[in-house]
């Protein structure tokens, strides 16, 4: 896949995950801190000032997440991505 | 007032027994085989239509195809090489409409794109040219031009799926701080 989209499709994840540890919870504190981290992959996605994998790796240790790739090859292709909390 | 609000919010947190978990887990996976069966099936019908406009040409090597077909009207003349090149046309057709409507792989419409290319320019070749007076080179440029194509169709193609994750993003975003909205006016 191309490294353009697959780091588009990390950040949609991202914001995917975060909406569902927010249902989770529901709490004030939680959606607090749901938008404001959806307010930076808000913008992110819509800047892309992220340009390497790097920068997104950091991005998303940031926010408290680790993201993983993993390889399962899809028949429609990319491959999949898992996104994992880092509990710090 | 408020606990109903609330009751429409909270689906995302409905509790589930495990073996429910289990039994939609099992379902979800029929659902997702007979769903990739399906796309596998179409995409290969697909690719096989990219060869079906070329079908007469393939079979004559191995089949002699030049006997008349006896039909009584219409043409003057018949052969089975021509009837399968007329038949094959319209299969091809089917079978690309088919798998467009069953999300055959997209990828495997690009083989149709490149096939189809080269069967019209074969065609016009054949139609508006002496075959012994082009030129080497302008078949190489029509090669090359043919590849351009398919290519600026490819990136055509990414930008245009790249909208279609960003229009879906924007959507899911909006519904979301809309849940939170409604639940919000509901607490006050």
């Amino acid at each position: 896949m191309n490294n353009h989209r697959k780091r588009l499709n990390i950040l949609v994840a991202l914001s995917d995950k975060l909406w569902e540890d927010y249902s989770q919870d529901m709490s004030e504190e939680a959606e607090k801190e749901y938008i404001r981290k959806m307010f930076l992959v808000k913008r992110e996605i819509n800047n892309g000032y992220l340009k390497t994998m790097q920068e997104l790796n950091i991005f998303g240790k940031e926010l408290g997440y680790l993201i993983l790739e993993n390889p399962t090859k899809t028949f429609l292709g990319g491959t999949e991505i898992t996104i994992t909390t880092n509990k710090n | 007032m408020n606990s109903k609000h609330l009751n429409h919010i909270d689906y995302n947190q409905q509790t589930q027994s495990p073996e429910q978990t289990q039994k939609q887990l099992i379902r979800q996976n029929r659902i997702d085989r007979n769903r990739l069966i399906i796309e596998i099936i179409f995409s290969v019908l697909v690719l096989l239509a990219s060869l079906l406009p070329f079908l007469n040409n393939i079979l004559t090597k191995w089949i002699d195809l030049s006997q008349q077909v006896d039909n009584t009207v219409g043409a003057r003349s018949l052969d089975w090489e021509s009837s399968i090149y007329f038949l094959s046309i319209s299969l091809c057709i089917i079978i690309l409409a088919l798998g467009g409507i069953f999300r055959a792989n997209k990828y495997t419409f690009y083989a149709c794109l490149i096939s189809g290319s080269l069967h019209m320019w074969t065609y016009i070749k054949f139609v508006f040219f002496n075959q012994n007076q082009i030129s080497e080179i302008a078949n190489v440029a029509t090669i090359v031009l043919i590849f351009v194509f398919v290519g600026l169709i490819f990136f055509l193609e990414r930008y245009y799926s790249r909208l279609n994750t960003l229009n879906k993003f924007n959507n899911k975003t909006l519904d979301r701080f809309s849940t939170i909205l409604f639940k919000r006016k509901g607490n006050e």
